[in-house]
């Protein structure tokens, strides 16, 4: 043995080696359980059938397509389809049609032209389904013209490389050019058309992603030119410049999700679409508005402004966000995990998108707040800001093949309500849908100067779509619009909700601004221009006023009968440091637009708040053994029982969660992908993730005929999703949603929230984040292409419908990211501060519909910090306004937040459990085995905490609750049980420890006794 | 013996450990300029590549009774922190497969990479010396 020596301290290095793999690797794929349970299809929990007295159907949720099997997800699958192709049919906006270019009706020789169209941006970089030009069943942009008869030059997509670079894709592309090809690219192409001549498309691309912004500043292809990631590059103008003297006729195709700056492009084509992203089938859409077999409805969400640099939120924003000025003393307190070094200060205040450009207009009009001063005018040589320099397109702008009229019959002002009724008449020759868009005017009076109460001079507050309208014919549609819409935030005067005293004004309009000269009109105003900068009167008759006296009262309890007063006074960096910002105001436009970014040191009372550590233990606060003890009885209640039990009945409730161990307790707070069974009270469940793609995968099992596996009589599933003959699909993905916002027509909204519903329900899917309600704060938003307009009350009134319908289909919304999460650089902890009457009238009233309105199931909440105070642990936001004043009771997910690697000591600033759930926050996003949940339990433990109890008892009501109200209660009764399933390859990897373990002992031990009999013999 | 003759003494695989401890300190450094660029990774694994590469110095001059169980050192500490580096970083990666930011900071995938594959290689280098006798007579 001694001769062997060498051998064994060699084995014992390499079991040594392999056993440290092996423990550390069992550590990471312990965190990650969910995805990998997801990727192998393993069981993580059964139901255990009981025996009933009588037949119950357990379909709670029933899919209005009928039974799950093979032959109605065919059904399933072409509706969504469907939605898909209208979105874009209704949604993409017509910006530009000199002498009628479009439709294409006697071109039928195509060429395409831009990088886009050989690889269009089919979705942003986002989670939900990937559509690529390698996926095998979707409709792209030539085979989408070819089905509407046209021929397209087959040189048309080739030659151009592959690999996507720029603003047109990936989390490290922006700032890095558009990608575009050469303009010698572009001559050998040219010289190549032969006879597909008739027509030319040039596809444009812009798309930001996930913790990207697209770059405020970057290089120009020619290497020199610094300009706006979103302003027409060098190689796209010489590209345009070229296709324009070669073709008659040049169309340009918007494949964008965020505002490209269309100025200058305006001179190169005849017609411009915006279509924003088409996901699977959307360019189906694209194809028949070219072909005008569909008359194109739809509007801008957004504001298309000549210079995105303008909007006067850039300054601190995005690419150009600021850092702390003590950012390395504020690091050295707390530590650099603390993710505090940014500070966004809102300066731009509630003007966000038209809500600036309209009120700066409607003031230059007026004479009135220094409007017209130069200061922010995008023209560096420009002497006075001026409107129609400013704006290429304003929100709500979308042309059509034939003509509307509208005219304002009647506004009844009620008391809750305004009732505005518009008829509409098709006064062209081809038939197609008109928006109706309302518009409302509040005083900007003395008291609002004084309390500093901000006007927009136009806001919408309404909208409907007509029917589709023949020529000639027309449409009475009848807005109503919710007063709470017209009132205003007095963060300083009354700290609540007020209706201005003074005149107010309710308009129509083709767009924003046109609503904003009606009313001008209807006041007598003249100087007015549109945004060429034309002359023009507006309307009166579009334009209807009423008067209100001041009303400090009629908002001031709220639906929930809880007094709305100021929660967010420490989001104002005015709070901490006197004069620490300057927020715009259109009293005085030139002393107050930003021109420089603001930013401060931080004072040690905001450190404090910085470093997140705030909980403190309740006086009152119960004992934690106390608490302890009343945990694991069986009080024969299940899941299916507490579908009838109100929220409100909490000690049943309570008893239902109190029949956990209380070790368990923590799995309540656990959500991933695949998140696990609650113990005994439910079973494991996955959701869905994506605002235009619930991004799961629907399955029919073989055996069972339906969505869920067959299972034996233990409830042991006996096939699984890898199993031959499982019939799989990936959900669809839809339009971006820009373009379904901008169909502004509340069906497809719905039909949106059905058909992801579905798919929710079909893919067993709790609940799905989406309905993404963040503002387009800038143009340069790197989501801007999953959240609905830079407009919240127009996201208020889009997610609505949405949220409502996704609701019924037992497959809950969950909007994301609640709330504020309107930069993607820097998210993580960057510090926003803002008046409590922009983020009232902004962020908040964005997801106040899908809330507190449509009643959502769930919402992910968001990475920014809320002042110095992370959205997930900010009592104001989850408690104060969603809970106490919205009423609202559906569960609360942070934004991604793993625990890695089991305790966290607390430190990082998505690791404060305690904060967060003292909040109301209750899950945490990706945390699948409950670390954050399972630290702060034991926490209170050793701290005597039973408030922290409590807190998770919550959090387990809120998501047991949701979990009842949904698909995943398909098929169990009220006397099955649920038992947890330890997977396969947590026991092999275990399995795998333990053998490794015992070799490297052994091979340890004989290389000793080896050492020793060596020793003797020598 | 002096040096002379230690440095004469040793065989291949001391030189082959004096190999693994420097492709370790590469991986060192590059977790180093990791660190820096805010990476996540427990620092424990600098602690852990030092105690690995003096470890190997130490056999310099020592290699006596417990010269082979000071030999085991180096490979289990590489390989530790080449788990534990991967384990900080598999946020990096998943994000950099899916082109997006949710769990880490993409960019810092490619040295995720780089300390993995550079670390194992140590590992590699290191185990094999585990087999042999690294000095051609007793010391």
């Amino acid at each position: 043995m001694s001769k062997l020596s060498k051998l064994w301290f060699g084995l014992t290095a390499v079991f040594a080696v392999l056993l440290c793999i092996a423990v550390v690797g069992t550590t990471v794929a312990y965190d990650y359980a969910g995805v990998i349970n997801d990727a192998l299809g393993v069981q993580t929990s059964k139901v255990i059938k009981g025996e009933v007295s009588e037949e119950v159907d357990t379909t709670y949720y029933k899919s209005s397509f009928g039974e799950f099997n093979a032959a109605n997800l065919e059904k399933l699958k072409a509706a969504t389809k469907e939605q898909n192709i209208n979105e874009m049919r209704e949604g993409a906006a017509l910006l530009k049609n000199d002498k009628n270019a479009l439709p294409l009706k006697t071109e039928k020789k195509i060429s395409l032209f831009g990088r886009s169209a050989a690889y269009p941006a089919w979705q942003g970089s986002s989670a939900g389904t990937k559509v690529s030009n390698t996926t095998a069943d979707k409709t792209d942009l030539k085979t989408a013209l070819e089905k509407e008869g046209f021929t397209v030059n087959p040189d048309s997509l080739t030659g151009y490389a592959s690999v996507k670079n720029g603003n047109t894709g990936g989390h490290d592309k922006a700032g890095t050019g558009t990608g575009e090809e050469s303009p010698d690219f572009y001559d050998a192409k040219i010289a190549g058309v032969g006879e597909y001549t008739d027509a030319a498309i040039v596809v444009l691309s812009r798309v930001g992603a996930e913790g990207t912004d697209v770059a405020m500043s970057e290089t120009d292809d020619d290497g020199t030119t610094v300009l706006s990631g979103l302003a027409l590059h060098s190689n796209e103008r010489e590209m345009l410049k070229k296709v324009r003297a070669a073709f008659g006729k040049v169309i340009v195709l918007l494949n964008i999700g965020n505002q490209m700056e269309v100025e200058e492009v305006k001179q190169y084509c005849d017609a411009m679409l915006y279509m924003g992203l088409p996901g699977h089938y959307g360019f189906e859409g694209v194809a028949e508005i070219l072909s005008g077999k569909v008359n194109p409805s739809g509007h801008l969400a957004d504001t298309y402004a000549v210079n995105s640099l303008s909007a006067p939120a850039v300054v601190n924003s995005g690419t150009q966000t600021p850092e702390f000025t003590n950012k390395d003393a504020i690091n050295e307190q707390i530590g650099a995990a603390e993710n505090a070094s940014w500070i966004s200060f809102q300066a731009e205040n509630i003007y966000i998108g038209y809500r600036y450009y309209e009120t700066r207009y409607a003031d230059a009009v007026a004479g009135a707040g220094n409007a017209k001063d130069k200061v922010g005018a995008s023209k560096s040589d420009a002497t006075e800001w001026k409107y129609s320099d400013e704006i290429s397109y304003p929100f709500g702008y979308g042309m059509s093949y034939t003509t509307f009229t509208q005219t304002l019959d009647s506004v009844s002002v009620g008391a809750d309500a305004i009732e505005v009724k518009v008829t509409v008449k098709n006064t062209g020759s081809v038939k197609g849908k008109s928006v109706v868009q309302v518009y409302a005017q509040t005083p900007y009076g003395d008291y609002e100067k004084k309390n500093k109460v901000e006007k927009s001079a136009i806001q919408l507050v309404g909208f409907a779509k007509t029917k589709e309208l023949d020529a000639n014919a027309t449409d009475t549609v009848t807005v109503t619009v919710d007063k709470y819409l017209l009132a205003s935030y007095d963060y300083v005067g009354e700290k609540g909700y007020i209706l201005s005293g003074g005149d107010y004004y309710i308009a129509i309009g083709d767009n924003a601004h046109d609503a904003l000269n009606n009313v001008l009109a209807k006041q007598g105003k003249t100087g007015m221009t549109d945004e060429n900068g034309a002359a023009v009167t507006g309307t009166a008759a579009k334009a209807h006023e009423f008067s209100q006296s001041f009303d400090a009262n009629k908002y001031r309890m709220s639906t929930n009968n809880v007094r709305v007063t100021n929660q967010f006074d420490d989001c104002d960096l005015n709070h901490f440091i006197e004069n620490g910002g300057k927020y715009l105001s259109r009293s005085d436009w030139k002393a107050t637009y930003p021109t420089q970014q603001t930013t401060v040191a931080a004072t040690a009372e905001m450190i404090k708040l910085l470093s997140g550590n705030t909980y403190e233990t309740p006086k009152d606060a119960p004992a934690y053994e106390e608490l302890a003890a009343q945990f694991g009885k069986d009080e024969g209640l299940n899941i299916i029982m507490m579908r009838d039990v109100p929220l409100s009945d909490k000690i049943t409730w309570r008893k239902f969660i109190m029949q956990l161990k209380i070790e368990d307790l923590p799995l309540a707070t656990a959500e991933s992908f695949s998140c696990p069974a609650v113990g005994s009270l439910s079973p494991a469940f996955a959701v869905g993730d994506g605002d235009d793609s619930v991004g799961s995968t629907i399955r029919i099992y073989p055996q069972s005929g339906t969505t869920k596996p067959k299972t034996d009589e233990n409830g042991v599933a006996i096939e699984t999703s890898k199993d031959p003959g499982v019939i799989s699909w990936a959900t669809l993905r839809y339009c971006s949603k820009p373009t379904l916002t901008g169909t502004f027509n509340e069906e497809l909204y719905a039909g949106r929230g059905k058909m992801m519903g579905e798919e929710g329900l079909w893919a067993n899917l709790m609940e799905n984040y989406n309905t993404g309600a963040d503002l387009h704060r800038t143009p340069f938003g790197g989501r801007a292409f999953e959240y609905m307009s830079e407009c919240p009350n127009l996201s208020y009134l889009a997610s609505i419908p949405e949220v409502t319908a996704m609701e019924k289909t037992g497959s809950h919304a969950a909007p994301k990211h609640a709330v504020g999460n309107d930069q993607e650089y820097h998210r993580e902890g960057v510090a926003c501060f803002f008046t409590e009457q922009a983020l009232r009238e902004g962020n908040l009233r964005a997801f106040e519909g899908a809330l507190k309105v449509a009643k959502a199931g769930g919402l992910m909440q968001s990475f920014e910090r809320l002042g110095c105070t992370w959205a997930s642990a900010s009592y104001a936001m989850n408690t104060q306004v969603f809970r106490n004043e919205w009423g609202w009771t559906g569960n609360i997910v942070t934004d991604a937040a793993p625990l890695r690697g089991g305790a966290s000591g607390f430190k990082g600033y998505k690791n404060h459990a305690l904060e967060v759930l003292a909040a109301g926050s209750e899950q945490f996003c990706l945390d699948g085995s409950a670390g954050h949940g399972k630290e702060a339990l034991a926490w209170a433990k050793e701290n005597n905490d039973g408030n922290i109890v409590e807190l998770l008892i919550n959090a387990a009501i809120s998501w047991e609750y949701a979990i009842a109200h949904s698909g995943i209660v398909n098929g169990i009764s009220s006397a099955d049980r649920i038992v947890q399933v330890t997977p396969w390859w947590q026991t092999t990897l275990i399995a795998v420890i333990v053998v490794l373990s015992v070799l490297t002992a052994a091979a340890l031990a004989l290389s000793v006794v080896s050492k020793v009999l060596k020793k003797k013999e020598a | 013996m002096n040096l002379k003759e230690k440095l004469s003494n040793k065989t291949i695989a001391y030189w082959l450990g004096c190999a693994a401890a420097v492709i370790a300190l590469v991986g060192l450094i590059i977790f180093a300029v990791y660190k820096s660029r805010a990476g996540e990774g427990t620092g424990w694994i600098f602690a852990l590549i030092i105690i690995g590469i003096l470890a190997q110095v130490a056999l310099f001059f020592y290699d006596g009774k417990y010269g082979d169980f000071i030999a085991i050192l180096p490979p289990v500490l590489y390989v530790l922190s080449l788990a534990l580096g991967l384990s900080g970083g598999v946020g990096n990666i998943a994000d950099a497969v899916s082109d997006i930011v949710m769990f880490g900071i993409p960019e810092l995938a490619p040295l995720n990479y780089a300390i993995a594959a550079i670390l194992g290689a140590a590992t590699i280098v290191a185990v094999v010396p585990c087999f042999m006798t690294r000095e051609k007579q007793s010391a």
